[in-house]
């Protein structure tokens, strides 16, 4: 069981996304609960990636790749799971760059900077309106928008309180070019000053208030 | 004089093999547009235009042959001119004569007094703008010195207001006659509408602008392989001030921007690939809907740094992928730009230097780009310090005398004094020829102030002044005694227009004057 869950944890690392999808349904059929497989499996690779890139010793592919690896193991598993059965998972987390904006990249950076950090990452795309924003914030934890172009901060002022009068609960996290501490503030939602804190921020909101 | 180069770094057959991948490119993959005028340019060229997105709305990929892309480099001039408006001002010449560098900014400025950082208001704009001025190495200025005046607007409260851009830009040419380069800045219709009329404004009228422009608009695709426009209701995007630009005969060097590994293929060829790309995509809209349109072929991309996300257009790898779409551009006898913007660090110092150099000297070796716009900005275009524009300045001009190469006249190599010279054992001096006495100024190179030709203890004797010292007092005495040759008539007909701007936007009364007020130097 150990070889199984350690081989795993290697090829999540190294993201290689085939490797990791053989070796959870090895693992899975092995009888090895699907907790099991995520907590020992999947978060040990990924907490070594936030580890490492923290202090420079991998970059940014490394972590796309075990991320996107990540998301197909943890696919695997959830279909694994018996009804009404439910993984023990950080949080699932929605992200999109709001309506009127096409920049992706920093979207893109925080999505992977999130699934390393062990959270379900639901990518809305870029040029996300109100109601894509609204149709997904019943399944989700938190909520991320990017925003480059200073004239669509109306439309991310707008979309924060919308998704504040659904769900006063809901962590919210803006960021990008376009937005500021001080709006976050005055809007009463996080703000995340790059794609790298979003994770940490998001995960201690979760804690403290979630 | 035989100047000096470096061989090119693409041989002619890679050459023809990134020309045919990048046709191919457009052909298999295409180019999505969504702006009306645009697609039907591509439409009217011979394109075919696939069907209509959802998102982005309207849009359509269009594909295109290798005739079409041929007609379209046909049409395309291979030089123009901008024409400067004020006296003294050097016409800057794309394709036809050396090269020109200009200067762009930051949204911070260093504060000379307080010795920190801090966010730039349009009071900063005139000081800024005269030491560029001053500074005999730029040739032409890349939007502004600062790309956000906190004081009519703070970030959060931008998309309130409609006319910083303006003020911006007019701020800017009252202050130096240098030509500008336009690029987007996020805005409204008023805004693009300002700019162009400031450009006609300070050309003599609408048509006068069309016959000698003194400036150009850069026109970036979202890189990969997109130009799009705004939706009803948004802000303006890159396709917008494209269109603009055709209609009212802005030149437009086509600067794509990728960042390799992100939105362009992290490999050098790859990106000069997509580079050339998306350069030949819209010069078949533009030189479609207004054949002989000035364009070049700009290169704004740049490498993306694996651990923070940041674009860096300084690097190593950058600069390889600017030398390869500078040589393709040679290769279709257009002009071109390379637009490296910021240096990566954030503040005047040892790293900005090498920064610079290595692109300045890497550019200039080349002798194949035509327009460099690389000063200025610092920290990825956050901050700005007029410290590090007069050091600039002194890098560019150590670099120019020696690329120059080395003179062989006929008197260079004074055989007669030499032999009257005689021996070193025996006294010899050359500081008495008259070979010496003629030569010595265009043979070496001519150090200003910035530059420490102390020893060390004479250094420690007089102060022990550090270069950023020995170049504050640079920016002083710029401040004090540099006069931009602004025509007063010139400058009447601009402030004229921008109180009109204030009264379109019903600025209240003092708040208008306080406004004016800042575009005077102080």
């Amino acid at each position: 069981m150990e070889m199984i869950l350690k081989k795993l944890q290697d090829a999540v690392y190294e993201g290689d996304e085939i490797e990791s999808e053989n070796l959870a349904r090895e693992a899975l059929s092995g009888n090895i609960a699907p907790q099991v497989v995520v907590d020992e499996g999947l978060r040990p690779a990924l907490a070594r990636l936030g580890d490492e890139f923290e202090k420079g010793e991998i970059a940014l592919p490394e972590l796309v790749f075990a991320g996107d690896a990540a998301v197909k193991v943890t696919k695997i598993i959830e279909k694994a799971l018996s009804a009404g059965e439910k993984l023990n998972i950080k949080g699932i987390f929605a992200i999109g760059t709001i309506q009127g904006d096409i920049h992706a990249i920093g979207k893109d950076l925080v999505s992977a900077m999130m699934r390393a950090a062990g959270f379900q990452v639901i990518d809305l795309g870029v040029d996300v309106s109100l109601d894509e924003f609204m149709a997904v914030i019943d399944k989700v934890d938190a909520v991320g928008i990017s925003s480059f172009i200073s004239l669509s901060i109306s439309h991310v002022e707008e979309t924060v309180k919308q998704l504040k009068n659904r769900n006063k609960n809901l962590k919210v996290i803006i960021g990008g070019a376009a937005v500021t501490p001080n709006l976050a503030e005055k809007w009463g939602v996080l703000f995340g000053i790059d794609a790298f804190s979003a994770a940490r921020i998001i995960d201690e909101a979760l804690k403290n208030g979630g | 004089m035989n100047n000096l180069r470096v061989e090119g770094v693409l041989t002619d057959a890679q050459k023809e093999k990134i020309h045919r991948s990048a046709v191919s490119l457009l052909e298999s993959l295409g180019f999505l547009c969504n702006h009306p005028q645009i697609l039907e340019s591509f439409h009217q060229a011979g394109c075919t235009l696939g069907d209509e997105m959802s998102k982005p709305k309207s849009a359509r990929v269009v594909k295109f042959s290798e005739e079409i892309i041929a007609d379209a480099l046909d049409k395309a001039p291979s030089e123009f001119t901008l024409y400067p408006y004020v006296p003294g001002c050097k016409p800057l010449k794309w394709g036809s004569e050396g090269m020109h560098i200009g200067i762009s900014g930051g949204m911070m400025t260093w504060d000379l007094q307080t010795g920190k950082y801090r966010d730039a208001e349009l009071r900063d704009f005139p000081p800024a703008c005269r030491v560029i001025d001053a500074c005999e190495n730029f040739d032409a200025i890349l939007g502004y010195p600062f790309y956000h005046a906190n004081d009519l607007a703070t970030k959060e409260e931008i998309h309130e207001i409609t006319y910083m851009s303006t003020f911006m830009e007019a701020t800017t040419m009252l202050h130096t006659g240098k030509p500008h380069i336009r690029i987007y800045l996020t805005s409204t219709k008023d805004e693009l509408d300002d700019a162009l009329k400031l450009y006609q404004i300070a050309a003599g009228g609408r048509e006068a602008f069309r016959k000698k422009p003194n400036g150009a608009i850069m026109a970036s695709p979202t890189s990969p392989l997109s130009l799009i426009g705004c939706e009803e209701g948004e802000a303006l995007d890159w396709a917008d001030w494209v269109w603009a630009a055709i209609q009212e005969g802005v030149p437009l060097p086509v600067a794509p921007c990728g960042i390799m590994g992100a939105t362009a293929p992290v490999s050098v060829s790859g990106t000069i690939v997509q580079n050339v790309a998306e350069f030949l995509a819209l010069i078949v809209a533009i030189e479609t809907a207004n054949p002989g349109h000035p364009i070049a072929f700009g290169d704004f991309s740049g490498s993306m740094d694996m651990l923070t996300g940041e674009k860096a257009t300084h690097r190593p790898e950058s600069l390889l992928v600017h030398l390869g779409s500078s040589e393709m551009a040679r290769y279709y006898n257009k002009p071109s730009l390379w637009e490296l913007g910021s240096a990566e660090s954030p503040l005047a110092d040892a790293q900005v230097a090498w920064e610079r150099t290595q692109s300045y000297l890497t550019a200039f070796l080349s002798g194949k780009v035509d327009v460099v716009m690389s000063g200025g900005g610092m920290g990825f275009l956050r901050s700005f310090d007029m410290r590090e524009v007069v050091i600039e300045n002194e890098i560019i001009s150590r670099i120019k005398h020696m690329v120059k190469g080395i003179n062989f006249d006929e008197e260079s190599i004074p055989l007669d004094q030499m032999i009257e010279a005689g021996f070193g054992a025996t006294g010899a001096s050359f500081l008495k020829t008259v070979h010496t006495k003629k030569y010595y100024k265009s043979e070496q190179w001519k150090r200003s102030s910035l530059t420490s030709a102390l020893n060390a203890d004479k250094w420690i004797d007089k102060g022990q002044k550090s270069l950023l010292d020995r170049s504050a007092e640079r920016v002083q005495e710029i401040l004090e005694k540099h006069e931009p040759d602004i025509p007063e008539g010139y400058q009447k007909e601009i402030r004229a227009f921008l109180q009109d701007v204030l009264d379109r936007e019903k600025v209240d009364k003092d708040e208008a004057r306080k406004i004016m007020d800042k575009t005077y130097y102080q």
